[in-house]
């Protein structure tokens, strides 16, 4: 029979570690290691700097950790603190200029160009590419996406956070984050086009 | 000027049906009442996204807990030392009017005590010191190898070493050699780790593999550490004693671990360091693929 018949919840843990029980940090890492990591890992684009990235998410989790309201669940506060910290690695590596967070985006203004996703001629992964080849195309389309995009599409389809609880993340406006997300799918979806079609060629 | 991507947006009828997929968690089967067309739709959408699962991704190492723990135990250790310090402002500015014997005593041990303290962190101050400056050489070797590699169609300096090979199954490892990097790439005292005891090393230890080792890190493109402090592990071989994974190198009296990663970056830790799993003083045999290990 299992020493603890009850398994704690993440709040409990949390809570357990601010009162000192030494063994909650590491079962809460533990509890979120792959996860966080592959998110991070899809958010900056390589590993080592995911795992950087992985320890001063947690390194934040624990020195904030009595300022976190337990009643709140613990988990978008962890994707959101590891968000930020991801977008602070984006800022200082990248040297593309982003767009101000609180700015909107994809606007229907001049210049934008619009994605129709059912009249797109859109190849299915299994038609032409090898696995790795396909793997290697997505990263590529992910990669390019400007990291305020990149990180609201992780969010809301591997955390299946909704456009209310991504918005009070980011504190960004419910608005920002819907057209941020329709961006995202029309970037994404016209990188993995463009990739297909050269490979075709 | 903006990024790619700003100036796509989704057709109204694709943002539409992902507003409503974002709603049901992309459950489609939430979804009642839906056309052909609609359904169609959501189907390319949710398409779309699965196409996220390609994006190669590992799970993590064990070792990943262990390092962030220790990066939390430097934390805690740097607000012990603050909270030293902000003790002894404390005690050195306490002072009373009326002096009685108890006072008197009171006050000689507090200044013994503020004496012991200040000295404490004036050793552990220089050791900090001496610990930084080793990094800020490291980094430029770092530099130096960088641009080594530049003109060097990105190969790094190595050299053969004899006298190791009962380490590496009889074959003589090959040494990242630091000589090159002389003509032009960094100077001499960059070499050196201002806190080492020894004059003959220079007090870093240089990442040692056979050569195809050396060809297939390159390959992995996995990061290494190129080099370390002085690695007590080897001089306790060496030595032929017993040797513990967790001993710190000698440098700066045990204060801090510095290391040089091949991106350039230099970590600075409490503890033995260890990357990827890999306990990186010990040549253990392998669990991880590639040992990672350092000689002078």
């Amino acid at each position: 029979m299992p020493a603890e018949s009850k398994i704690r919840t993440d709040e409990e843990l949390l809570a357990a570690h601010i009162d000192g029980d030494q063994k909650a940090f590491p079962a809460l890492m533990e509890r979120y290691k792959d996860n966080l990591l592959h998110f991070l890992i899809r958010f900056v684009g390589k590993r080592a700097a995911a795992e950087d990235v992985f320890q001063e998410a947690f390194l934040q989790v624990h020195i904030s950790a009595e300022t976190f309201d337990l009643s709140r669940r613990f988990k978008p506060w962890l994707f959101t603190i590891a968000a930020n910290k991801g977008r602070d690695w984006h800022r200082k590596h990248s040297k593309r200029t982003m767009m101000s967070l609180s700015q909107d985006v994809g606007g229907e203004g001049e210049g934008a160009r619009f994605v129709d996703l059912l009249e797109g001629d859109q190849e299915m992964p299994e038609a032409n590419l090898l696995e790795t080849e396909q793997a290697n195309q997505v990263r590529e389309a992910v990669d390019a996406l400007p990291s305020h995009l990149r990180e609201i599409l992780l969010l809301s389809y591997f955390q299946q956070m909704s456009y209310v609880q991504i918005s009070e993340s980011l504190q960004i406006p419910l608005g920002t984050v819907k057209s941020r997300l329709h961006s995202a799918v029309a970037a994404f979806s016209s990188s993995w086009k463009t990739a297909c079609t050269e490979e075709q060629e | 000027m903006t990024d790619q991507g700003d100036h796509i947006n989704l057709c109204k009828a694709d943002a539409d049906m992902l507003d409503r997929l974002v709603s049901v968690g992309f459950e489609l089967d939430q979804l009642e009442g839906l056309s052909t067309e609609e359904e169609q739709r959501a189907t390319n959408i949710l398409h779309t996204f699965g196409l996220l699962e390609m994006y190669p991704v590992e799970d993590a190492d064990d070792a990943l807990i262990d390092v962030t723990l220790a990066r939390i135990d430097q934390y805690e250790n740097k607000q012990r030392e603050r909270m030293h310090i902000q003790t002894a402002d404390v005690q050195a500015t306490s002072s009373g009017f009326a002096f009685r014997m108890p006072d008197l005593i009171s006050i000689a041990c507090m200044v013994l005590i503020a004496a012991s303290v200040v000295i404490w962190l004036g050793r552990s101050t220089r050791a900090t010191s001496i610990s930084n400056q080793c990094a800020s050489n490291m980094a430029a070797v770092g530099t130096g190898l960088a641009n080594y590699a530049f003109d060097h169609n990105g190969a790094l300096p190595t050299t053969a070493i004899a006298g190791l090979g009962g380490l590496f199954g009889g074959v003589s490892p090959e040494r990242l050699d630091s000589e090159p990097l002389l003509n032009g790439y960094c100077e001499s005292h960059h070499l050196n780790c201002p806190g080492h005891e020894g004059e003959e090393t220079g007090g870093f230890s240089y990442q040692t593999q056979q050569k195809e080792i050396w060809d297939a890190l390159k390959r992995h493109r996995r990061v290494f550490i190129v080099l370390s402090d002085t690695n007590p592990i080897l001089d306790a071989i060496l030595a032929g004693k017993n040797h513990n994974s967790m001993t710190p190198s000698r440098n700066h009296g045990g204060n801090r671990q510095n290391r040089l990663l091949d991106d350039g970056s230099i970590r600075s830790l409490v503890g033995p360091p260890i990357l990827g799993g890999d306990k990186i003083w010990v040549l253990d045999g392998g669990n991880h693929g590639i040992d990672i290990f350092l000689t002078h």
